[in-house]
């Protein structure tokens, strides 16, 4: 476990020394454009824009630091032989996997709390009042990106960085899509290409599990049970992914 | 350096000058391009990735910079329907777009039959607004004059969950007769200039308003120019002698702040109105 912290810790300092967090200036800075010029044009629906904008971005931006940095911390690692200095010490493979997931996972989580507060304390100005419900969507949102930071060190683990962050833009966009594919998969009549459909439908992530945002923003009725199940899928699936993850650097021969 | 420093300069004044030269370049053939492969709304909505709901804001803003640019300049609104229901299929939530939008399409745009299409789309995917089958029955009281259809609209939206008293007072009107009276329209527009916090509807609402007021003042003035027929057997000369005569106390000013005359015999208001719908409805009433 200590060997896991270090490790983590370590991924997050390296990647705050890569001035990461300037993103968080970038989004206080977008929001307030959005609210201060958009407002006038929006004929009552400011509440709604800037609630929506604030979501999006938080989640958009966060996509991209995990695309930039999660599809190379492996491969830069065995590229630059600095994976050497750890592996040649007492430490699992799953370890590092572990410990250099949780790093940047507690980076992701650090920029999002962030992201939240500006957006929260960016309504208060606007509004007055403290939109706490919002905070439903911050977990959510997490593991969304936690699941593509899955993909990255699945990829990242076996290819190139480059390989690795289509793969995770692929996954994203399917994640998305994941619900038109339901459709499509559940209208088809019964027969091989039925079960292939419906079998690629429940392996692919259904991203839109994790996308409450519409029904944040709009006030309307969300369900505990959704919530809680929508958790454990994120959950669940960042596991197994970190699970095929170490299982692939453990099979990689450093040479 | 210094030269380095001086041609940035200059290739940004070539940039600036070919995207001004581009933006004026067919301005409005683009516009009207630009909407034409606007793609659908499923389309749109399925390319969303998650975002569907910023997708909708944004569209919202393009509907009001659509509506605007139209209604400064030739007020035709021929893809107005077609962003609407691109929005609203991006956001099946987004109210305003059903009540603003159907508004829009039946006084300026001049399609009810679209403002219809929209709310129906509206009430399927949120059966327990009230709001929607009362603008619903709105558009069929004030504007199409079917008032049966109104009645049962108006009905339907009181038994909505919060619904106010709004619209089960405007079905029992319908069901006192008081269906046609301009009092009664009057009414129902001050409901809404009232209840409305969008700026857009309020002016419209304001519109009417205005007119009908016009209208009521215009009845009241002819009974009195019958008044003064009656007792002088001429016509009157302006609206001044009718309070010469005693007849009236004062000439009251039109809602535009104008003012009344008397043309051929009749009170007349000066104002020229823009409410061709309307007077369509009530021509094709009478």
């Amino acid at each position: 476990m200590t060997r896991i912290k270090a490790i983590a810790l370590n991924t997050l300092k390296e990647s705050l020394r890569q001035r990461i967090l300037i993103v968080l200036v970038v989004f206080a800075v977008g929001l307030i454009i959005v609210s201060l010029f958009i407002g006038p044009f929006a004929l009552g629906e400011m509440p709604h824009i800037i609630r929506d904008t604030g979501l999006a971005a938080s989640s958009f931006i966060g996509m991209v630091i995990v695309l930039v940095i999660g599809s190379r911390l492996i491969y830069h690692d065995i590229k630059e032989r600095t994976i050497y200095t750890v592996i040649t010490r007492p430490i699992r493979r799953s370890e590092i996997v572990l410990g250099k997931f949780l790093g940047l996972a507690l980076l992701v989580l650090l920029i999002e709390i962030g992201f939240f507060v500006i957006h929260l304390l960016t309504i208060y100005i606007q509004e007055g009042v403290v939109e706490l419900r919002l905070f439903i969507v911050l977990p959510l949102t997490l593991l969304e990106l936690f699941v593509i930071l899955g993909f990255l060190f699945v990829f990242s683990s076996s290819s190139t960085p480059v390989l690795a962050t289509i793969m995770g833009i692929i996954f994203y966009l399917v994640g998305h899509a994941a619900p038109d594919i339901r459709t499509f998969a559940f209208s088809m009549s019964t027969g091989l290409l039925s079960v292939l459909m419906k079998g690629i439908y429940y392996i692919i992530p259904n991203l839109e599990y994790l996308n409450l945002k519409l029904p944040i923003v709009y006030g309307l009725p969300i369900y505990a049970d959704h919530i809680v199940f929508a958790l454990c899928y994120g959950i669940v699936y960042t596991v197994i992914l970190l699970f095929v993850s170490t299982i692939l650097i453990e099979r990689r021969e450093f040479t | 350096m210094f030269k380095r420093l001086i041609i940035t300069v200059i290739l940004v004044g070539i940039l600036v000058n070919i995207a001004y030269r581009l933006d004026h370049l067919a301005l409005s053939q683009e516009r009207e391009e630009e909407l034409m492969y606007f793609p659908s709304g499923y389309g749109l909505r399925v390319l969303s990735l998650g975002f569907r709901s910023l997708l909708a804001d944004i569209v919202w803003l393009q509907f009001i910079q659509y509506y605007g640019e139209h209604r400064l300049t030739d007020r035709k609104y021929t893809h107005m329907y077609h962003i609407l229901d691109i929005l609203t299929t991006l956001n099946p939530r987004f109210i305003r777009a059903y009540l603003l939008g159907s508004l829009l399409l039946t006084h300026d745009a001049q399609h009810p039959d679209q403002a219809k299409k929209l709310i129906r789309k509206g009430m399927y995917h949120n059966p327990d607004t009230w709001v929607l089958p009362f603008y619903y029955g709105f558009i069929h009281f004030v504007f199409l004059r079917d008032f049966t259809t109104a009645q049962v609209y108006f009905k339907l939206a009181a038994r909505k969950p919060y619904a106010p008293d709004l619209p089960q007072r405007w079905a029992a009107f319908i069901t006192y007769k008081k269906i046609g009276d301009l009092e009664s329209a009057l009414e129902l527009w001050l409901d809404l200039y009232n209840s409305s916090q969008n700026e857009v509807e309020r002016e419209i609402a304001r519109l009417y308003i205005m007119d009908i007021k016009s209208r009521l003042d215009i009845e009241y003035l002819n009974d009195k120019v019958e008044v003064f027929k009656n007792k002088f057997d001429r016509d009157p000369m302006d609206l001044e002698e009718l309070v010469q005569y005693g007849i009236l106390d004062s000439v009251p000013r039109e809602p535009h702040g104008e003012n009344y005359k008397i043309e051929k015999g009749k009170a007349v208001s000066t104002y020229k109105r823009d409410l061709l719908l309307w007077q369509k409805a009530r021509e094709g009433n009478k």
